[in-house]
């Protein structure tokens, strides 16, 4: 029997599923083997130089900042441990703030101090006020090769410049906050959901001191006339209008002058937004045909173009004082009649509507039958 | 602030993670190809089969456990089935569907190997119906074909459709292992599409060389002799593997900064001789060579199989270690 078949012999005594711990045991030898033999690879190395095997991370601390819950979820809390109590509201925190993404690291992942101790002097030792300035590579972290336009807004903002900076370890004098302060207590710029006045921006601006934080050559006092230092039109008008022309506000972009529209916006018409008639971005495709927004209330009498007898500045119930075909039709269309709003006399129909005047009108009791034109005298 | 250091916890993980996933493959492959049929006990299928979960389960923990928050708040592990935009969840969803079909198919092959399991079960089971009178009734409330419990089960009709959708969620394991460090883009070295692949190869790679290399040679020796292709097999993958790793590197030192000095950690710097010696030597050049040999043979001996199967796991568990502690994150 030569050594294989010998062994072959020995194992095949094994049971089957003894392959299963067999295989188990041996992928643990290795990996404990693996753990030996590292260090004294290690301590072979010609090299001897750590590396950062570090990965940069934000800690996480939501679990060691209970401490802060107590006083900042609750008014009277504050009120009681504040110098001044008047302005202990400023530090009231939304309780459900601690569940979006950034409030879900805790407040001392980013304001420091200690969150488990019940001590405010204690507890706001080494306190951050605002990590992005403090520590602003904590924020590039996460967000990298962050959009100089923001998608969907057509804003520009200086996001490449200010990472840039932020990498590079360069002073600078923006910072993640001044535009998103409030992420970690429930604002959220991304989704849109709650929007940023652009008055945070006209502010920041007014009090920046040094303009060449986010601009860098170029002639600045030309951009600064103009919103598209910070606003890309997305309208083909851009070029021949500036955005003042029909935005008057700086709230929100829904507000605008309808005097600017080229052509005369009667009534109502000057209150719809842009983009009821117009398709967005760039005003193609108008709808001026009345039945594309109007639904006739006489599918059987007239067409599509309303305007033939009403006025587009009135209300739908009096017919156009100009409409002189209503003459034609019915030679009593004067005087009071005009005043009759139309349903006064189209009951049920627009057509075939019987032109007597008993149809409206009954004879007085002062009048017999045989009486019947009564404009002969009227 | 607490930094997160990845070492040896992930790195286990991922070379679990991947080594079950490879093991899983190998047991499908003989499986599906019918090879396990060929004789009458395939230690190969029996071991891949069911090594694949317990590997992959405890790889599992090892990362529940590196984590940390799953421990100290485990109520909001299900919210980390929830957030699509995570790898992180893709890779949840696939282990969680992965797992039970392992164990599954771990079961399904033991029983097949000892038929004797299910007259065992058969028999405890009437115990238990004795001494409880209750078992009987309950058992008659479930419906008449869950009562029938045959003898012998269709084995291979149920292990191959275990086997076809366990295989297609075993790739997805081993290359979502590459992929959760491939998109982190702070660590510049890992930030490369080859990483995947290359612990795909590494883990089919693995995969036979724990099931096939070490645990059936050690179950039967003369294993080498009926599957005399094989050899040629292992060639093609550590050939795949050595490529994908050149590759990985010089990829990484062409694009210069973090990801050049990872590379040079592995190579020249204090990561090199467990590279060289270890990865490289013992567990590429040493096992192919073993697989010309035997390919020119037709079989190799008992030991020599041993190590290169040992070669090739140690391999692939320092592959997974190198590439996480020579990580440089970008310079901030």
């Amino acid at each position: 029997m030569n050594h294989n078949e010998m062994h072959l012999h020995q194992v095949r005594r094994w049971p089957r599923w003894a392959v299963v711990p067999i295989g188990l045991g041996l992928a643990g030898f290795a990996v404990v083997l693996g753990l030996i033999l590292e260090p004294a690879g290690y301590a072979l190395s010609p090299v001897k130089v750590e590396p950062t095997a570090t990965i940069p991370a934000v800690g996480y601390g939501r679990d060691i900042s209970d401490g802060c819950h107590d006083c900042h979820f609750s008014l009277p809390a504050l009120q009681a441990s504040a110098d001044d109590p008047v302005h202990a509201e400023a530090y009231l925190i939304e309780p459900e703030s601690i569940h979006t993404t950034h409030g879900s690291l805790g407040c001392v992942a980013c304001h420091g101090g200690d969150g488990e101790v019940a001590d405010k002097e204690t507890g706001h030792r080494g306190l951050i006020a605002d990590i992005s300035q403090a520590h602003p590579e904590q924020c590039i972290i996460c967000h990298q090769d962050l959009p100089d336009q923001v998608p969907g807004d057509e804003l520009l903002v200086p996001h490449q410049l200010v990472e840039s900076k932020i990498v590079h370890g360069e002073p600078g004098n923006l910072f993640c906050s001044d535009c998103h302060g409030g992420v970690g207590h429930g604002f959220d710029p991304v989704s849109g959901e709650i929007y940023c006045s652009m008055m945070i921006c006209v502010d920041c601006h007014t009090e920046q001191e040094d303009c060449s934080t986010c601009h860098q050559g170029g002639d600045l006092e030309a951009q600064m006339t103009g919103c598209d230092l910070c606003h890309d039109s997305p309208h083909d008008v851009g070029e021949q209008l500036t955005c003042p022309c029909c935005h008057t506000s700086v709230e929100t972009w829904q507000e605008i002058d309808a005097s600017s529209h080229p052509v005369e916006l009667p009534g109502r018409h000057g209150q719809v937004h842009c983009f009821e008639c117009h398709t967005w971005p760039n005003f193609k495709g108008l709808h001026y045909i009345c039945t594309d927004c109007h639904r006739s209330g006489h599918t059987e009498w007239g067409d599509d173009e309303c305007t033939q007898c009403h006025d587009p500045g009135a209300t739908w119930d009096i017919v156009a004082s100009t409409w002189d075909k209503h003459v034609e039709l019915w030679d009593m269309y004067k005087g009071d009649h005009l005043q009759v709003k139309c349903q006064g006399c189209h009951f049920e129909t627009y057509t075939g509507l019987d032109p007597s005047c008993d149809t409206c009108h009954s004879l007085p009791q002062s009048h017999d039958e045989s009486y019947t034109k009564c404009w002969l005298c009227h | 602030m607490a930094e997160h250091h990845w070492g040896w916890l992930i790195a286990i993980y991922l070379f679990l993670g991947g080594m079950g996933a490879g093991s899983f493959m190998m047991a499908a492959v003989f499986e599906l190809s019918g090879l396990r049929y060929e004789h009458d006990f395939c230690p190969t299928a029996m071991a891949g089969a069911g090594v694949s979960g317990p590997l992959i389960l405890v790889g599992v923990l090892l990362l529940v456990f590196d984590l940390g928050a799953g421990l100290r708040e485990p109520w909001r592990i299900p919210l980390m089935f929830t957030n699509f935009g995570s790898v992180m969840t893709w890779g949840i969803w696939i282990l969680t569907l992965f797992l039970p079909i392992c164990f599954l198919y771990g079961l399904l092959e033991l029983m097949h190997n000892q038929p004797g399991i299910m007259v065992w079960v058969r028999k405890r089971l009437r115990l238990l119906a004795r001494r409880w009178r209750f078992l009987p009734r309950l058992w008659r409330l479930l419906p008449r074909p869950l009562r029938v419990m045959p003898e012998v089960l269709p084995y291979r009709w149920i292990k191959r459709i275990v086997c076809g959708a366990g295989i297609v969620l075993a790739v997805g394991t081993a290359v979502y292992t590459g992929v959760l460090l491939s998109v982190v883009k702070a660590v510049p070295l890992w930030n490369t599409p080859i990483l995947p692949a290359l612990f795909l190869v590494s883990a089919i790679s693995t995969g036979m060389g724990l099931s096939f290399d070490l645990a059936a040679t050690l179950a039967l020796p003369e294993i080498h002799r009926r599957y005399t292709a094989m050899p040629l097999v292992h060639m093609f993958f550590i050939g795949l593997e050595v490529v994908l790793l050149a590759l990985f590197l010089i990829v990484s030192l062409s694009r210069g900064g973090e990801a050049a000095e990872s590379a040079r950690l592995i190579l020249i710097g204090n990561r090199s001789v467990v590279f060289w010696v270890l990865v490289i030597g013992f567990g590429m050049v040493y096992p192919f060579m073993v697989h010309v040999y035997a390919f020119a043979r037709h079989s190799h001996g008992f030991l020599s199989g041993i190590l290169s199967g040992a070669g090739i796991v140690i391999a692939g568990l320092f592959v997974r270690y190198l590439i996480v502690a020579a990580a440089i994150p970008i310079t901030m």
